[in-house]
């Protein structure tokens, strides 16, 4: 009798609602083939374009200011100083090229790769883990709860309990509040960039910061040249800058990028160097002046190595796998903080029978 | 009649094992805790993928521990192997610089090469040394990389009997996937499974599953 019952209500669900969530419902024949992916109920503040392949962070910041700004004074660049500069000499508008695609696609690479999300732990693991937490104790000093001590190189190393994603986070990770994501080797949040900067999308941050600091530079010195070749021969700078008052614009603009990013540039050259995140350079975590014998274990002690590991190591595949279909058992199996899922679709619900007969009351009604 | 929403529909390109996993998936709201192992990660070399040796107690009538180990160092290996900083990662990382990381695009990297190499290691496993004795391991990518999940096959044969008779609307759900075949391409293999019983139906479901998996896996590549 419960197995009728609970097949009945499914043709009434499926043909009323229109919602996406019951269109995960094998409802009917018309949206059996209609799957959802994971990236539909990804937990954490994402957002996906073209069925996952892009991902962004809900807070994209100010991406669409950083790809203006670059439009601009590059479309202004070779529009306005190439055509003069070109009798120079060819390389100019070629080389200027040559950089601008460099920071075009870094720039993409970094916004729209998976910066190295840690899926959150199924509601098993999770239990699992708290089982562990509850077993274990030593009876002299007690630690504070939910952390975890670990030997990494001789160097003691605290793991801290996530409480949104049920896990105890890998050495390196930080839970990134804007996206609500645990990222691997967290970086920062860099809003000019609307991401995460983590373990996957750190070389490409990395490329687009020194090829956009060689492009401000670049340009800069090319509008410099120009407005400096038509002020000679009695031309004079004002008479200069009236003829071209678009290198003034690209001047200005160049300016003032070009101090924050040549800092950036260095330091993120420091961070690479010394194999260090910029979460743990700002915590000081392996700072000498918190006068413990610490230092970074993760560093291989050579600028040479840890330069090659950071940028040139192998790349980490994508964890979260966004564009794998979710099983038909709907409710996806990660722990979520806010339940969003409608009442009959609740895992946990062991009175899923009443739900159904609620939700299809609240359909007829 | 309509069935239950909750039937195996497509699959992704995860090997097969994960097929017997999501069988798994829907039992595993019946199955109690005690038989799920989860192997958790060795960070004492650092952040590389490594996960531990140590016999997990739950396992002593199980397996014997050799076995168990020799499958979690060799995980370990093909996982060193994968993260190795050597010649040929410099070379990739330097051609993916030079070509603006837009050749990661076009090929396949080691680590990914590695990891299919490392899913066949499992099938392999399972159909072997951990199915014949109730286990089932998953791979550690389904988790994040961040445990080697073992599940005790026990509750499939144990909830396909009474599955019927069980309130429990969970196991009801189980049953009831597992006896209806619906729009789905793996409906032979279910019913393949649901005909055969216990611990045999595994094996018996993985071999017949073998070959729809990388039919699909070339049909799911878009």
């Amino acid at each position: 009798m419960k197995n009728c019952e609970y097949q009945q209500i499914d043709p009434r669900t499926l043909r009323t609602s229109t919602t996406r969530t019951s269109s995960t419902l094998p409802c009917g024949r018309k949206s059996s083939h209609r799957l959802r992916r994971k990236w539909e109920v990804f937990p954490g503040k994402n957002r996906f374009y073209c069925d996952g392949r892009i991902m962004l962070a809900r807070q994209c910041g100010v991406l669409p200011l950083t790809i203006g700004l670059i439009f601009i004074t590059s479309g202004l660049f070779f529009t306005f100083d190439c055509p003069f500069l070109v009798h120079l000499t060819v390389f100019i508008p070629v080389i200027g090229g040559v950089l601008f695609v460099f920071v075009i696609v870094s720039l993409f690479q970094t916004s729209f790769t998976d910066p190295g999300i840690l899926p959150r732990a199924s509601p098993d693991e999770a239990a699992d883990i708290e089982r562990q937490i509850d077993n274990s104790g030593s009876s002299t000093y007690r630690p504070p709860p939910r952390t975890k001590e670990i030997l990494i190189n001789d160097q003691v190393v605290k793991l801290k309990y996530c409480f949104t994603c049920k896990m105890f986070r890998p050495p390196r990770t930080s839970h990134c509040s804007l996206c609500d994501n645990c990222v691997e080797r967290f970086d920062h949040h860099c809003p000019w960039v609307g991401n995460c900067v983590g373990k996957r999308n750190y070389r490409f941050f990395y490329a687009f910061i020194v090829s956009l600091s060689f492009l401000t530079s670049f340009i800069f010195g090319c509008v410099i040249t120009h407005l400096t070749l038509r002020s000679q021969g009695d031309k004079g700078i004002i008479q200069a800058i009236q003829d071209s008052p678009a290198s003034v614009v690209e001047l200005v603009i160049c300016f003032f990028s070009i101090w924050s990013i040549l800092g950036l540039s260095g330091f993120h050259t420091y961070l690479v160097a010394s194999n260090l995140t910029t979460n743990e350079d700002i915590k000081g975590s392996w700072s000498s002046k918190r006068g413990e014998e610490s230092g970074n274990p993760y560093t291989y002690n050579n600028i040479f190595t840890n330069c090659c590991v950071v940028l040139c190591g192998p790349m980490p595949p994508s964890l979260i796998d966004r564009r794998g279909f979710l099983p038909a058992d709907d409710a996806p199996q990660t722990v979520t903080s806010d339940a969003e899922l409608p009442p009959f679709m609740a895992k946990n619900d062991t009175n899923m029978e009443e739900n159904c007969q609620e939700f299809a009351l609240s359909c007829t009604a | 009649m309509i069935s239950a929403p909750r039937t195996a529909t497509d699959r992704t390109k995860l090997p097969y094992c994960h097929e017997s996993f999501h069988n798994l998936q829907e039992l595993r709201h019946s199955a109690s805790l005690a038989n799920k192992v989860f192997i958790q990660r060795d960070y004492t070399d650092g952040t590389i993928c490594k996960f531990q040796t140590k016999f997990p107690s739950e396992l002593d009538s199980r397996i014997e521990r050799t076995l168990f180990e020799d499958t979690v160092k060799t995980l370990n290996n093909y996982y060193a192997e994968a993260e190795k900083i050597g010649g040929q990662s410099y070379l990739e990382g330097c051609l993916a610089c030079l070509t603006v990381y837009l050749i990661f695009l076009c090929i396949e990297t080691r680590y990914e090469k590695v990891l299919k190499k490392i899913s066949r290691y499992i099938q392999e496993q399972n159909e072997k040394i951990y199915a014949p004795r109730g286990l089932l391991i998953t791979d550690p990518i389904e988790r994040g990389m961040r445990v080697v999940s073992l599940h005790s096959l026990q509750t499939t044969r144990d909830s396909n009997r009474s599955c019927e008779t069980d309130q429990n609307t969970k196991t009801q759900r189980c049953h009831l996937s597992n006896t209806e075949t619906t729009e789905t391409r793996r409906g032979t293999g279910r019913r393949k499974l649901e005909k055969a019983g216990g611990e045999e139906t595994l094996l018996s479901y993985l071999k017949a599953t073998a070959g729809e998996t990388e039919r699909e896996r070339m049909m799911m590549e878009d």
